[in-house]
């Protein structure tokens, strides 16, 4: 059997961890005893990482708490009221959950985390490697003066989150641990140190002026705050966050984070071994004296930051402020989107310093420039079996491929049907966007609108714009998806779970809302979905039609196990296979459903469709739809124990 | 890692590390990134996905690539073209001479009954390059009976690897 | 070709989502790190 894993157990060592493996170990290590978020990535498996640590050591249960939010307003206010009570809180959220935490944390961030502390950790997504957009979320640690310290290694994942912590707690500040998908998702080594129980129990004491910025204490609480940022801006230089790495160039440079390891390997291949670096851990605030001195024998300094500019600016203004001569440059030599590498570093800095890349890399650039048209595209797509994938089909047969039809998408597995050959969205704007979009747009067109949204998006804020179509009535068709997980962010055993084991229903909440007409259907039932999408679509005013089918991943998972386990015990097993025989390569399944477990190829000198049997989970869609009656069905073990898949 | 970076899509990682370091930090490993061209060994599940990334390659480079295809959806509906396995050698080719081909899927369906053993065949075909230096067999027969289930049938898929991948190099 | 000690040695491995690809990337560091390796650090995506 494998090894158990020990890595955030050990008290001492030497390990290899990804940047969130280090960050938890590090909230372990400081003592953290409340943890709340919304998964989205990167910052989803920070808390499966604190789940396995509770489900394999039951005894942290007496002092660490992890929550899975319903969203990130809810996680962020949860994560202040623990910490009100004395105790360490971390909320984890991706960058554009800011969006929707940022109404409670700008309050928070007023009011201040004592007597506990707070750290909110970002994921932020320079490249969109993870998410619907890149966003800078950097602009909020001005806008609410949230400090923030941003890592480069894992092992500065796990130091820094410590002291990220300590300050927190010290000046009564919420920091913000900016983390991205890259430094989240790298390894290194991390050397630990031993663990600390957080507080088990802590009290809440009344301070009226402190925990309620309305007037007049919301004026106090805003000058307290300033008060609170200028003493921690005095003591940045003792933290040991920031380092310069000295040289004698008159040109300098000034970045963090994961541009820091692009730019000191940059620097290397093009020879400038003599560029003095400063390295700043801490990105906001930023101490003046320790910026002064870096800058004020520099002719030029170089700001390398991914996204617009934001230290560019607040060193620019520093420069100003104390009359320094010095020639402040970043936006104008590098992107101000996409995520940077070593090669777009050293290609901008080449430039600056008037050097030549090495020719090694401008081969490799040319060379695939050359070639990279023949590349076939790998879109992600729905899985194997999925009903969202069966859904779409049913909708592009109902609306006639889409004719004079809105598909109005929404942030989950199905933000992936804009893809081809499907292209089923129109458009995507945040969670539950689309059908707030639907409810304006069906006041201005007679197109047939359909909006789509699963069950844990329609938890997290979809229930709001759902009354509000209910109540003007809104010609919209609204779909959602009932498969009972939150799937896209790989199925967090999170509200959503705990409110199905208790009955929790989309149908029940539909109903009390008053959502006029109602069906529920089953998208592996395609030709009875397809009717009856056509059947809602010639109804007025508002329609909804769930989805009620289990994501297929783990509808797939359960059933094997379910099969085992009766195999263990001898039992044999009812079993279906589906092939593919006298295909008229029609391209239905392959082009209308796209089901990757179905490939085309060459038999016996003829074009066919072939279905992998190792890939094919026999939800037995493509079956039902094939015009031809090309896929057979056969039974093996006919008079045996069947496994279907479960209810839900 | 889930979300967009997953289902179905195209994987890459970047392995990098640096036996003893220099006292000038300057020099050494300093990014999980490999800047383009400069890696040293490409180590494929599917054909395509090595031309995909292929900025990292460059004339210092050595491949070793599965050859069993994974059609993407576009494919399979005849929207756009797969590149025959010739026309992504000749591509390759035109990085460096040590460009190698192993059908691990079917050596792993062959051996064990299962396509669960391709990446550890295909890490003994990568490691008979050389090109993972200062790393013995020993090292990741310990790694793979603490951390994989079936340590004995990856740890023979790793010897069946390293053979057949002896074969395959020594013929060139 | 050989690999001074102090090389920087640089590995990229390509695939589709479920071939194993991230496994095959930690093993080759768990197995460095069993190796004495001195520096690790790379990317999973």
């Amino acid at each position: 059997m494998p090894r158990k894993d020990t890595r955030f157990l050990d008290e001492q060592g030497k390990v290899l961890m990804l940047g969130n493996e280090a960050l938890v170990r590090g909230c372990l290590e400081a003592g953290v005893s409340y943890v709340s978020q919304y998964p989205g990535t990167p910052t989803s498996d920070i808390g499966e990482y604190f789940h396995q640590v509770l489900r394999e050591n039951p005894e942290f249960k007496e002092y660490l708490v992890h929550h899975w939010a319903v969203n990130e307003a809810v996680a962020t206010s949860a994560c202040a009221g623990a910490a009100w009570t004395g105790c360490r809180s971390l909320n984890p959220m991706k960058h554009v959950g800011l969006n929707v935490a940022s109404d409670a944390l700008s309050v928070i961030a007023l009011n201040g985390p004592n007597p506990g502390g707070m750290v909110v950790s970002i994921g932020s997504d320079p490249g969109s490697l993870g998410s619907h957009q890149e966003q800078n979320e950097r602009f909020y640690a001005w806008m609410l003066h949230l400090p923030t310290i941003e890592p480069h290694t894992p092992q500065e994942c796990k130091d820094w989150i410590k002291i990220a912590f300590d300050l927190s707690e010290k000046y009564d500040l919420v920091f913000d641990f900016r983390m991205s998908t890259r430094s989240a998702h790298s390894r290194g080594f991390v050397e630990l140190e031993p663990l600390k129980k957080g507080k088990g129990k802590g009290e809440f004491i009344r301070n009226i002026p402190k925990f309620n910025s309305l007037p007049p204490h919301a004026i106090n609480n805003h000058i307290r705050l300033y008060e609170r940022i200028e003493k921690l801006r005095a003591a940045i230089p003792e933290l040991g966050l920031n380092k310069i790495i000295s040289g004698d160039n008159k040109i300098g440079i000034i970045t963090s984070g994961m541009p820091f390891g692009y730019t000191m390997e940059a620097l290397e291949q093009l020879g400038l071994n003599d560029v003095p670096v400063l390295k700043l851990g801490m990105i906001y605030p930023l101490n003046y004296k320790e910026i002064t001195n870096f800058i004020q024998n520099l002719e030029k300094v170089i700001i390398i930051e991914e996204l617009e500019p934001f230290l560019e600016l607040k060193i620019a203004e520093i420069a100003q402020n104390q009359r320094i001569n010095v020639e402040i440059i970043g936006e104008k030599f590098f992107p101000k989107y996409n995520e940077f590498s070593t090669g777009l570093v050293a290609t901008c800095l080449a430039k600056i310093f008037n050097k030549t890349p090495k020719d090694q890399m401008i081969k490799a650039i040319d060379y695939f420039n050359s070639y990279k048209e023949i590349i076939p595209s790998r879109f992600p797509t729905f899985c194997t079996g999925c009903p969202e994938r069966a859904t779409l089909y049913s909708i592009l047969k109902a609306t006639n491929s889409l004719e004079n039809t809105v598909i109005c998408g929404d942030i989950g597995c199905y933000v992936m049907s804009f893809f081809p050959p499907q292209e089923c969205s129109d458009l995507i704007i945040c969670m539950s966007g689309g059908i707030s979009a639907a409810i304006g747009m069906s006041t201005k067109t007679e197109q047939q609108i359909i909006a789509l949204i699963g069950d844990s998006t329609f938890f997290h804020t979809g229930m709001p714009p759902l009354a509000e179509a209910v109540g003007y009535n809104s010609n919209v068709l609204l779909i959602i998806f009932e498969n009972s997980w939150t799937a896209m962010t790989g199925h967090q055993d999170d509200v959503l779970r705990f409110l199905i084991n208790k009955g929790f229903s989309i149908e029940k909440i539909c109903k009390a809302i008053g959502v006029p007409w109602l069906r529920v259907e089953d998208s592996y039932n395609p030709k009875k979905l397809t009717r009856t999408i056509e059947e809602a679509l010639k109804i007025k005013g508002l329609k909804v039609i769930i989805i009620k089918r289990e994501c297929a991943l783990q509808a797939h998972r359960w059933r094997m196990n379910q099969v085992k386990e009766l195999e263990v015990k001898g039992e044999k097993i009812k079993e279906e296979v589906y092939q593919i025989y006298n295909c008229q390569m029609c391209y239905e399944c392959a082009r209308i459903l796209s089901c990757p477990a179905i490939r085309r190829t060459v038999i016996n000198e003829r074009e066919t469709m072939q279905i992998d049997e190792d890939r094919c989970i026999k939800c037995g869609v493509c079956f039902k739809i094939c015009p031809n009656a090309a896929i057979h069905k056969s039974i093996f073990n006919a008079l045996e124990k069947e496994v279907p898949f479960r209810e839900i | 890692m889930h979300g967009l970076a997953q289902r179905e899509g195209a994987i890459s990682s970047h392995t990098r590390y640096q036996k003893e370091i220099f006292e000038d930090d300057r020099k050494n490993l300093q990014s999980p990134l490999i800047c383009y061209g400069d890696a040293d060994l490409y180590i494929c599940f599917e054909p395509v996905e090595a031309l995909r990334r292929g900025i990292f390659a460059s004339n210092k480079t050595t491949f070793v690539i599965n050859t069993r295809t994974i059609p993407p959806i576009l494919i399979t509906a005849d929207l756009e073209e797969y590149p025959s396995l010739e026309k992504i050698k000749e591509i390759l080719k035109g990085y460096s001479d040590e460009v190698f081909f192993m059908n691990a899927t079917e050596l792993s369906l062959e051996k064990f009954n299962s396509n669960q053993q391709v990446n550890i065949i295909m890490l003994g075909f990568a490691i008979a390059t050389g090109k993972i230096p200062f790393i013995e067999i020993e090292h990741y027969e310990e790694v793979i009976k603490e951390w994989l289930r079936d340590p004995d049938d990856n740890i023979q898929a790793l010897q069946i690897g390293l053979e057949e991948g002896i074969k395959i190099i020594k013929k060139k | 070709m050989k690999f001074n000690e102090t090389d920087i040695v640089n590995i990229v491995i390509t695939g589709t989502a479920g071939q194993g690809v991230i496994t095959l990337k930690r093993l080759i560091e768990f197995a460095a790190q069993k190796a004495g390796i001195k520096r690790a650090f790379g990317s999973e995506i």
